[in-house]
């Protein structure tokens, strides 16, 4: 078990066209035995930090360590990590027994009878016991994970690391599996590190979660944090499915009336302590607001209502999600499932003020968040407290 | 609920069953020719020429071993007597003998280079790998009788590169190369291996490039070492195309007439005789084809029997291996 500390890491790749900069300065620091998930886009740069870490990618610029030591010259077999790879990585020649005990084999001095004990206890976590002699070739796609998954634990490394474990399962076996790792991980407390592209799994999954994109992190946090309060419009439009509505807004105060955001074909009206929290200069803002928060209501207050028309209707079962067009925007609603709009009927939206995100639209940092307006508040107190 | 045997083809009763079922009639051959009659056009003329070209003188060979058919007439029906001649004489028992120690020592050294070409090229970075793969295998794609003619001028003893060098390096006079002692055995071997080991180079590369990443990645993180990682991952991937190359490198080799033949000719006089030269002396330069086919056939036999060793052998390899 151990801390593993980013500190200001950056991989150059140097490639025929030129240097490419796959992760630029990151900074991350993962205490022991928490669940990290590594979340972006394809080339975000997610993976080479795993690999940096596992020891399969040189570093080039900045440290990691691991419990306050640095690796960066360590060999892979001298950092005492196990990895879980997306293509599981099985060796096709051995059985499962012989690809699970590799590893100890290797690198421990166990004798036989002990390396066989923890093999045949990691198979049972794993439910795999009666695979233990068969070959990789004859298992299903969800019995290798398995495998891989139990050929990590069965060293019981200092750090799990896992590229896109479940990518190469349907979409039935992912649920179940990633139950099945969280389960796992709390079993054995063993630091993790875990790569994927798919926000759904980092939500569910981590402790922690690191989006990055372009090489650069965007943001770390729980995922209620990174759900409620994104810290910018990258983070904002990546977590969350269907993916969050944006709509340009410029505020505006007309004197006696409340300050309102207006967009194109729409204005919606906020409360002064909302735009008490904003920089007084600026006026040029994204307006974001989730699809779940979005509520189709003809008896909306009418400074808080957008007229959209309906584009399309998918019926998903639990729910339905409703494609709307505001004055050439698309929309997205999540909506119960006895709310069913015809396709091309005009309706009125309406969301709450505590739900609403603002973002800067030149900087596309957050500006303000409706939930954290509360918290705001809270912290404001405290600060005129230590004042006075 | 239909009865499925073991081939997942459906039983007798159950393939009545399901055709009564849907009105279906049982096809014959010729209904299935009728309806694939394109398919069998298409592959007509390639059966004709194979039956022309391969299989009739195959058989037809088969049939002059047993005849004493020479240059011109057709011969008369002897009976065994070509087999009991080959098996007799002495120079066929000399050349049979060379011919295994030929082969397997090419065979193998061939497969040793072409390992070794193949895991220095798996090294090199892509773009300057096509190049350098290009040039070691050259020797390959060389005609069989430029290779004689290249190893004849560095091996030849009035003109030949090699026995100057080895009088300025030890300063005693060369032995012939291509005459005395164990020389010419050497030469042979060592010349067929230059030539051929680019094919056995060429299919280890593919195998090699084709080993996942993610195999040698796991096995570091395990603690492998470099030798243990060959070990463990490379090697194992290797069995299949050690197969295929072994059996066809065997046959080549046992077929290999155009270098050695350049080189001694199978001689001086018939030291270093081959099957395959042999062969041609006793076809074109005594002219009697019922004998020299039937030396073909024995150098047939060779190939097929190293064939199927291999195959079982490496099989059983395959089985034990961990």
């Amino acid at each position: 078990m151990a801390r593993v500390e980013f500190d200001n890491v950056t991989k150059v790749f140097e490639d025929t066209s030129g240097p490419i900069v796959a992760v630029e300065e990151l900074d991350l620091d993962i205490p022991d035995g928490e669940f990290v998930v590594l979340v972006g886009p394809s080339g975000c740069g997610k993976s080479t930090t795993l690999r940096m870490l596992a020891g399969l990618e040189t570093i080039t610029d900045g440290e990691i360590r691991l419990d306050g030591e640095r690796i960066n010259d360590r060999s892979p077999k001298e950092r005492d990590i196990a990895m879980v790879f997306q293509s599981y990585a099985l060796y096709p020649h051995k059985t499962v027994r012989q690809n699970m005990a590799y590893g100890l084999k290797l690198s421990s001095d166990l004798d036989d009878e002990e390396i066989d004990r923890r093999v045949e206890e990691a198979a049972r976590m794993m439910g795999i016991e009666d695979l233990l002699d068969k070959k990789p070739g004859s298992l299903s796609g969800g019995q290798q994970q398995r495998v891989a998954t139990g050929r990590a634990i069965v060293r019981e490394p200092a750090v799990f690391l896992f590229d896109e474990p479940l990518s190469n399962l349907d979409a039935k076996l992912r649920k179940h599996m990633r139950t099945e790792l969280s389960r796992i991980h709390s079993e054995l407390g063993i630091t993790t590190i875990y790569v994927t592209h798919d926000q759904e799994e980092a939500m569910t999954m981590a402790d922690r979660i690191a989006i990055l994109d372009n090489g650069e992190l965007q943001q770390v946090g729980s995922p209620k944090e990174v759900y409620y309060r994104p810290a910018n419009v990258f983070v904002a439009d990546f977590i969350g499915s269907p993916s969050m509505n944006f709509f340009d807004v410029d505020l505006q105060h007309d004197g006696a009336g409340s300050p309102a955001l207006v967009g194109n074909g729409f204005t919606y009206e906020v409360s002064d302590e909302l735009t008490e929290l904003l920089d007084a200069s600026e006026t040029e803002f994204v307006l974001g607001v989730r699809p779940e928060n979005v509520r189709i209501a003809e008896d909306a207050p009418t400074g808080k209502s957008i007229s959209a028309t309906v584009d399309v209707v998918e019926v998903v079962g639990s729910d339905n999600f409703v494609y709307l067009d505001v004055s050439g925007r698309e929309c997205r609603v999540r909506t119960s499932s006895e709310i069913e709009p015809e396709e091309g009927e005009t309706v009125t939206l309406t969301f709450d003020e505590s739900d609403l995100h603002l973002f800067d639209r030149n900087s596309e940092r957050a500006a303000v968040h409706g939930h954290s307006r509360a918290d705001h508040e809270a912290q404001k107190t405290i600060a005129k407290e230590a004042e006075a | 609920m239909y009865e499925w045997n073991w081939y997942g083809t459906v039983s007798q009763e159950s393939a009545q069953a399901i055709r009564r079922k849907y009105g279906l009639e049982e096809k014959t051959i010729l209904d299935r020719m009728k309806e694939h009659w394109i398919g069998y056009l298409f592959i007509i003329p390639t059966f004709v020429m194979f039956t022309l070209l391969f299989y009739f003188p195959i058989a037809r060979g088969v049939f002059l071993t047993f005849t004493n058919t020479r240059l011109g007439g057709s011969g008369e029906f002897v009976g065994l007597e070509n087999y009991t001649w080959m098996v007799t004489n002495d120079l066929f028992q000399f050349a049979f003998g060379w011919t295994l120690v030929f082969v397997f020592g090419t065979t193998f050294l061939q497969l040793a280079i072409g390992l070794l070409a193949a895991l220095l090229l798996s090294e090199v970075v892509r773009g300057r790998r096509e190049w350098l793969s290009a040039i070691i295998m050259s020797p390959y794609f060389s005609a069989p009788l430029a290779g004689g003619v290249i190893w004849m001028w560095f091996l030849n003893s009035d003109f030949g590169m090699l026995p100057r060098l080895w009088v300025d390096l030890f300063n005693s006079p060369a032995p012939s190369f291509l005459a005395s002692g164990v020389w010419p055995y050497v030469s042979l071997i060592v010349a067929q291996s230059w030539h051929d080991y680019g094919y056995a180079g060429i299919i280890y590369a593919a195998a090699i490039v084709g080993i996942p990443r993610e195999q040698y990645e796991a096995a570091a993180l395990a603690g492998a070492s470099r030798l243990r990682r060959f070990r463990d991952v490379t090697l194992p991937h290797l069995v299949t195309p050690t197969i295929i190359i072994l059996a066809l490198r065997t046959a080549w080799n046992v077929a290999e007439f155009a270098q050695p033949f350049e080189l001694t000719g199978g001689g001086p006089g018939t030291k270093t005789m081959l099957l395959s030269i042999f062969t041609y002396q006793t076809a074109y330069v005594n002219l009697n084809f019922g004998r020299a086919y039937t030396i073909g056939l024995a150098m047939v036999a060779v190939s097929m029997t190293a064939a199927i060793f291999y195959v079982t052998v490496i099989q059983e390899e395959e089985e034990l291996y961990v």
